[in-house]
Formats: structure tokens, C-alpha cells, sequence
């Protein structure tokens, strides 16, 4: 993802979220021609081989840190840990896609 | 008695009928309360929302969704034909279909943007990969998964 100027609710939302996950890194990026945005979280600590509980932690904490207009606005949240970065290669979620095609 | 194993190539209405009759299929693996099914749950439940995805793709791009040839179509629209044909990334589909986002907003007031971060903590979570994972996850998660797919299909429909 591109480096860019994050608009404040992203800002609210990426401290939220550093909170919890303490030394994460992040990945933002504008879904183009939207007002939406894509996050990618970086963490050492996302429990291996459990997407589904990452994802309810990453989503509860937003659900808590933005009101609604602001909610609607993140488009996705991916959480990785490390190592899967080095192997997808890519922050976003067309690193993934061919690879899930059969 | 068809061939189930034969290629079809469905229509929005036939794509929310598998997408019901799916449901009900992870609704029987569920009623049996064992953790041994909890897999096929799990697998099913994503496999409604991406039925139910791709019947709405298939309405919002008619033409794509009416073409049997890839090769016939441009770049762009050849993008949406694999989504709609080939692929089972549910983020990808659901950030093509912002009128269901458009709907949730709307609908704000009367939890909208929940159900909005409910289905993008879906579409993050569940991947096709899930069919042939060997890790094993509890029926209870399963069941949750799929109250939350349930929750959703009258925004997707």
C-alpha cells in the first residue's frame, strides 16, 4: 500500500488499535474513487492459524473507537502476522486472491 | 435425479437459491451440536455470503455475468467475470458492490454500520481454504459464524 495522509478517524482508529496490540505496524490505503479505506495490521502476537478471532478483536475494537459514519468507511481491516507479510509479499487483499482461486 | 456435477452457469436467483439451500445445509451440521462438524459449518456459512455476493454481482453487471467467454471482454469487466465465475475472495467482491454499503449507511440509525463491520469481519475471516484446513475449530465459534451470516443475508439479498 501506498504511503498517505490518514484523515483523523483513521488516526482514532489506528491509536484503538495499537492500544490493544502494542507495537503493530500499519498498512493504509484509499479505496480509489471512494471515501473508503483499507488497513492492514502487522502484529507479532495474532494468534497463529485463527483469522476468525483476529478479525472479531480488530473489528470489536473499531466498532468501539468510531462512531457509525466512520465505521462505514473502513472498507477492510487485514490482520497479519509477520511471517505471513514475508509470504504474501503484498499488504492487501489481492495478495491472496489468485491463490484462493480454484 | 441432475447431475450436480455438471458446470451451470447461474443466475442471481438461482445463485440465492443455492445460497438458501446451503444455509439449511449448515443449519442440519449445526443442529447436531458436535464439534466434529464444526468445520463444515464454518465452510458453508462463508460459501452463503459468497453465493449471495455473486448474485448480486450478476445483477449489477448483467452484461459480464451473461458472457460464457472471458476472453470476449475487456480488462476491467474480465475482473468482475472472475469474481463472479472463478473466485471466492469475498473482500474483493464486496468492495465491487457498494450499493450494499450505500444501504448500510442509510440504515445507520438502525444498526447498519454493526452489520456493515459484521460483514467486512466476515469477508476478512472466511476463505476458501477452509474446506481443506486439517485445524479444527468448536461449534460453538461455528454457530456464532453462522447466526452472523444469518444476521446478514436480508442486507445481501
Amino acid at each position: 500500500m501506498a504511503e498517505m495522509k490518514s484523515p483523523q478517524f483513521i488516526k482514532k482508529l489506528q491509536r484503538a488499535l495499537a492500544d490493544r496490540f502494542a507495537g503493530c505496524k500499519f498498512d493504509v490505503e484509499r479505496v480509489s474513487g471512494t471515501n473508503r479505506y483499507r488497513l492492514a495490521v502487522v502484529w507479532r502476537g495474532f494468534a497463529k492459524s485463527n483469522v476468525l478471532k483476529r478479525q472479531d478483536q480488530v473489528w470489536q475494537i473499531a466498532g468501539k473507537a468510531l462512531d457509525a459514519p466512520e465505521l462505514l468507511r473502513i472498507s477492510m481491516i487485514l490482520t497479519l502476522r509477520p511471517d505471513e507479510l514475508e509470504v504474501s509479499g503484498r499488504v492487501n487483499g489481492r495478495g491472496r486472491s489468485k491463490a484462493s482461486r480454484t | 435425479m441432475g447431475d450436480i456435477f455438471q458446470r451451470q452457469w447461474l443466475t442471481a436467483s438461482q445463485l440465492r437459491l443455492v445460497a438458501d439451500r446451503r444455509f439449511d445445509d449448515a443449519n442440519y451440521l449445526r443442529s447436531s451440536g458436535l464439534n466434529a462438524r464444526a468445520n463444515g459449518v464454518f465452510y458453508l456459512a462463508g460459501f452463503v455470503v459468497e453465493c449471495l455476493l455473486k448474485a448480486r454481482l450478476a445483477e449489477q453487471y448483467p452484461t459480464v455475468a451473461s458472457q460464457r467467454n472471458a476472453a470476449q471482454l475487456s480488462k476491467s469487466d474480465r475482473v468482475i467475470w472472475e469474481m463472479i465465475f472463478r473466485s471466492h475472495e469475498l473482500n474483493d467482491m464486496l468492495e465491487k458492490l457498494p450499493d450494499i454499503r450505500k444501504k448500510m449507511e442509510a440504515a445507520r440509525t438502525q444498526g447498519g454500520a454493526e452489520s456493515m463491520a459484521n460483514l467486512n469481519r466476515i469477508c476478512g475471516a472466511w476463505t476458501i481454504f477452509a474446506r481443506y484446513s486439517t485445524h479444527s475449530q468448536t461449534m460453538k465459534n461455528a454457530s456464532h459464524f453462522l447466526d452472523s451470516v444469518k444476521e446478514l443475508t436480508p442486507w445481501l439479498k
